[in-house]
């Protein structure tokens, strides 16, 4: 019989950090993200997980959960936070989750609030982090059309990546946003009037 | 006609007052004085509907005394039944004679100290929740505010620990207190808005706040009294520096929580009063597996003529427990107006 040694190595892992502090649980977190719009409902969940149950995001993306989100904002876990910093900012608010929730604590409301505070803790990002691509192929579309083209988008965004846009991907596409919305391709009405504006709030926004 | 009503809680003062307003010739025996638990620990504001003390509780003492016969500082402390009579035998050597009886006879708190991984025996600022009661009446040593019985410093960091004892079968409780997840919510409430500064932090297995308790108290407590709820048991406690330090599982966030406190109040569990257990071996009285009295009907037991109201036949709320006086009293009223014999086998 031969024993692969590889197999039975293992280690003991430290004992895992408490990330309550002396003081306490950490309420600044959820201080900070009820000064934002939205977020001043956070003490409104009761953490029955309807919303992770119907979320739109969840169903493709495991790690989306908002309730674990919520519940980790409200205990200050800035680190756990900071973990899911490529998983939070990925919900397509389609707000079945405002709808769901019994509560009326408008979930998805909280968890983009949560995002808002946390994305400027993230660390330095390069410029190939794919929420940073996703959002400047984004902002820049607004910026020059006022208005989303999916499909250009998805293309656009597999292409930095490195991955082709699959007939999958399409159909995906299609099943969730609707093939009109995917299809419109036009500039918003008087968009640029309203053009350089943008640009300017979009280029403030960045800094 | 006659009838012995034994305890003078929520349940007896009820039962007594209805009886005597009926027109019977009502005894109210009571070991302590009126009032019962609610009265013996100061409570002030009842959940679940936030009346106080003085609104509920006191009239009923007041009606009870004009009209009842009331022996207060009197034990109950035997009792036989011989034909249709009742005797009872009382701790000053009297015996007072009843066609019917009526037991309100309430609970034993459980004592905080044989929960031995809380270490109240150890550490005088782990409290049983009737002495958080206590220190929240306005009228209080403290005047409303929770403090460390250690120092008598100002409690800003509050644990409280639902389901202490109960819900465990292996301390032999293993039904619901049923009473602690209304009560601490409204405790949560007071603290809050006592001392603003103060934090709450409440560690339970469910939330049980039945009916209109869920958004009067729990609600509140969690939406407007920012009360930190946790979801999973208290493992254990230590001391660290001047800090109390309460461990569990949150089970929400799959993490252990070490959480310093400096004031912790367990959700003891209520247990059958002794009373309980030396009648039913005198008078052959059903019980329940749990050792509450065994009922039919709400009120009728399996003696003839022998009647129980409250905490007597398992937890239940103040505002529960007074609808049952009342009702064992009109129970009480039938069996000696229909003959007795009737109405009241199990």
């Amino acid at each position: 019989m031969v024993v692969n040694v590889e197999e039975l190595k293992a280690e003991w892992l430290p004992p895992k950090d408490f990330t309550l502090s002396e003081e306490g649980h950490d309420l600044s977190l959820a201080d900070e993200v009820r000064k934002i719009l939205g977020g001043e409902r956070i003490d409104l969940c009761f953490r029955c997980g309807t919303c992770t149950a119907g979320c739109t995001t969840g169903d493709r993306l495991t790690e989306y959960n908002p309730r674990v989100i919520i519940n980790m904002a409200k205990e200050g876990m800035w680190n756990e936070l900071a973990e899911l910093g490529d998983v939070i900012w990925q919900c397509v608010s389609c707000n079945k989750c405002v709808q769901h929730c019994p509560k009326d604590a408008r979930p998805a409301d909280i968890v983009r609030a949560v995002w808002t505070v946390i994305r400027h803790r993230l660390p330095q990002e390069t410029e190939h982090n794919p929420r940073l691509v996703l959002e400047g192929l984004y902002m820049g579309q607004i910026a020059e059309k006022g208005r989303v083209d999916e499909t250009k988008l998805a293309r656009d965004f597999y292409g930095k990546m490195g991955r082709r846009l699959t007939l999958d991907d399409m159909m995906f596409g299609i099943k969730k946003v609707g093939l009109t919305r995917l299809i419109r391709t036009s500039k918003a009405p008087n968009w640029d009037k309203v053009k350089p504006t943008v640009k300017k709030l979009i280029e403030e926004r960045g800094k | 006609m006659s009838v012995v009503v034994i305890g003078g809680g929520p349940a007896g003062l009820a039962a007594a007052a209805s009886l005597a307003s009926a027109g019977e010739e009502t005894y109210l025996v009571e070991k302590d004085e009126l009032g019962g638990f609610p009265k013996k620990h100061n409570f002030h504001l009842l959940a679940p509907r936030l009346e106080t003390y003085e609104d509920v509780i006191q009239p009923l003492i007041n009606e009870a005394k004009s009209k009842a016969r009331v022996l207060e500082h009197a034990e109950a402390i035997g009792i036989e039944k011989k034909g249709d009579k009742f005797n009872i035998r009382l701790g000053d050597g009297k015996v007072l004679t009843a066609d019917a009886v009526i037991l309100a006879s309430g609970f034993e708190p459980l004592q905080p100290e044989t929960l031995l991984e809380y270490k109240a025996y150890l550490y005088p600022d782990v409290i049983p929740s009737w002495k958080l009661e206590e220190m929240l009446s306005p009228n209080s040593p403290t005047n409303g505010i929770a403090t460390r019985p250690s120092d008598g410093k100002r409690a800003d960091e509050i644990a409280i620990v639902f389901c202490a004892g109960s819900r465990s079968r292996t301390l032999g409780v293993p039904y619901c207190s049923f009473v602690c997840c209304g009560y601490s919510c409204k405790q949560a409430i007071e603290i809050k808005r006592s001392n603003p500064e103060a934090r709450v932090h409440l560690f339970y297995m469910d939330i049980r706040t039945i009916g209109e308790e869920e958004n009067t108290l729990y609600w509140v407590a969690q939406e407007e009294c920012g009360a930190h709820f946790v979801r999973g048991r208290v493992a254990g406690l230590e001391k660290r520096g001047d800090k109390l330090i309460v461990t569990a599982e949150d089970t929400l966030l799959n993490r252990r929580v070490e959480l310093p406190v400096d004031l912790v109040s367990l959700d003891v569990a209520v247990l059958p009063s002794k009373t309980i257990k030396d009648f039913a071996q005198k008078l052959n009285l059903e019980l329940t597996e749990n050792g509450f009295v065994k009922t039919s009907r709400v009120v009728d037991t399996n003696i003839p003529g022998f009647f129980v109201a409250g905490m007597t036949s398992g937890p239940k709320l103040i505002e529960m427990c007074i609808a049952e006086g009342s009702a064992a009293a009109a129970s009480v009223a039938n069996y000696l107006k229909e003959g007795k014999g009737h109405g009241s086998k199990c």
